[in-house]
């Protein structure tokens, strides 16, 4: 029986998420209740989160998992906990629109503080998963990168680890930043939407409730000579499937390269290289003028 | 199916080969690009091996699809079947496709 509901909406998605194992709000990101929906409709996803005595009464569990994966079940999707010893937590349905997580009581007093923080863990990683799979199923995903909403148009820097991510969604000012870390882009009718998202990077910290239409991706390169490169679809397939983290199924690697192969079709995908403290504006300036893009190399 | 090659593979032109499952791969402006969920690896296939990896299906020899590689681009026949052979043999070590008959 559910003893506490609420709804979010985050990246266009109506997200019910309902609980018998109390309130959750505490184990959620900060910017949550940002997110929250005021208005009435039909879930896209609906998770429940069910309480499971036996996560607290055997000790041998009293620590949740703090690595988890997603394995084929049935028709669906199980969401398991790696650690000391598998454990089964959750459940996604085909189609992803329903999923369901065993929770300990989440209103008890916690025995120690790393016991609290696996959970904060496990529900954020779940709720990351199930969005991802409802996300997928459009064409859409989330990407490890920093959003910008500048002038009307939607922007994204992604890269490899330390390639200045974070660190370029500084120089924006902080209510154009969608995102320093974590982002969503979803097909639309007519083109893609980049929306931000309640999480946030571990050094940054910027999120916002929001979209914008998705103008250009940028790839950050700051190893190679400054400036501006614009990528073959097929170049910008690999480049951002190498930087995405592995779905450790085939099926499911298969729904994100066709959310990427339908991206870079649709919107033009740039190689960026900056120096600390390069202004990238003259940049956006540059690609938001044109329409397809000709030129290979472009230069502010 | 030969399963005790762990090396490259001595291929034969007339050797079949298939994709392997767990292989998930999408195809752009006829290019391949390749993700090996089993190993981690990203893989963008130039026009002429994005031809052979979408050609092993079991069915065709190397032979015949370095024939077909020479209607489709500018490419003598011992040349695609040299390049095709070699990068069919990648493929296998990679663990992205599998013999179905040596030769």
């Amino acid at each position: 029986m559910s003893s506490w509901s609420s709804t979010y909406l985050i990246a266009g998605m109506r997200l019910e998420i309902a609980s018998s194992a109390g309130d959750p709000t505490a184990f959620f990101p900060r910017a949550m209740p940002d997110f929250t929906s005021r208005e009435s409709g039909t879930a896209d996803l609906a998770i429940f989160f069910s309480a499971d005595e036996e996560a607290q009464a055997d000790p041998l569990r009293r620590f949740f998992p703090s690595h988890f994966t997603l394995e084929a079940s049935g028709e669906g999707l199980s969401f398991d906990g790696k650690g000391a010893r598998s454990k089964h937590m959750g459940f996604i349905s085909a189609g992803c629109s329903k999923a369901e997580l065993g929770l300990p009581h989440l209103d008890r007093p916690w025995r120690i503080a790393e016991e609290e923080e696996a959970v904060r863990e496990a529900i954020q990683a779940f709720v990351r998963a199930c969005l991802q799979c409802r996300l997928m199923e459009e064409e859409g995903t989330f990407m490890h990168a920093a959003g910008v909403s500048w002038e009307g148009n939607g922007y994204v820097f992604t890269g490899h680890t330390r390639a200045g991510k974070t660190t370029l969604s500084r120089e924006f000012p902080t209510e154009t930043v969608l995102g320093d870390d974590l982002v969503v882009v979803r097909k639309n009718r007519g083109g893609f939407t980049l929306y931000g998202t309640p999480w946030p990077g571990r050094e940054g910290g910027t999120v916002a409730y929001g979209g914008a239409p998705l103008r250009a991706v940028f790839n950050l390169h700051p190893e190679l000579e400054t400036g501006l490169y614009r990528q073959s679809p097929a170049e910008a397939l690999a480049e951002l499937a190498t930087n995405a983290p592995r779905l450790e199924h085939a099926e499911e690697e298969s729904k994100l390269l066709a959310a990427f192969s339908s991206l870079v079709q649709a919107v033009p995908i740039y190689r960026l290289s900056l120096r600390l403290g390069d202004d990238a504006i003259p940049y956006l300036r540059q690609v938001s003028s044109k329409v397809g893009g000709g030129d290979r190399e472009i230069r502010p | 199916m030969n399963k005790d090659i762990d090396a490259t593979p001595d291929l034969s032109p007339r050797a079949r080969l298939r994709r392997v499952e767990g292989i998930a791969w999408r195809m752009i402006d006829g290019e391949a690009v390749l993700v090996n969920v089993r190993s981690d690896e990203v893989m963008h296939l130039n026009p002429a091996a994005s031809f052979l990896w979408s050609s092993l299906d079991g069915q065709a020899s190397l032979e015949e699809i370095a024939q077909s590689v020479t209607g489709e681009y500018d490419v003598d026949l011992d040349t695609a079947l040299t390049d095709m052979v070699a990068f069919a043999g990648s493929l296998v070590e990679q663990g992205a496709a599998e013999i179905v008959e040596l030769e």
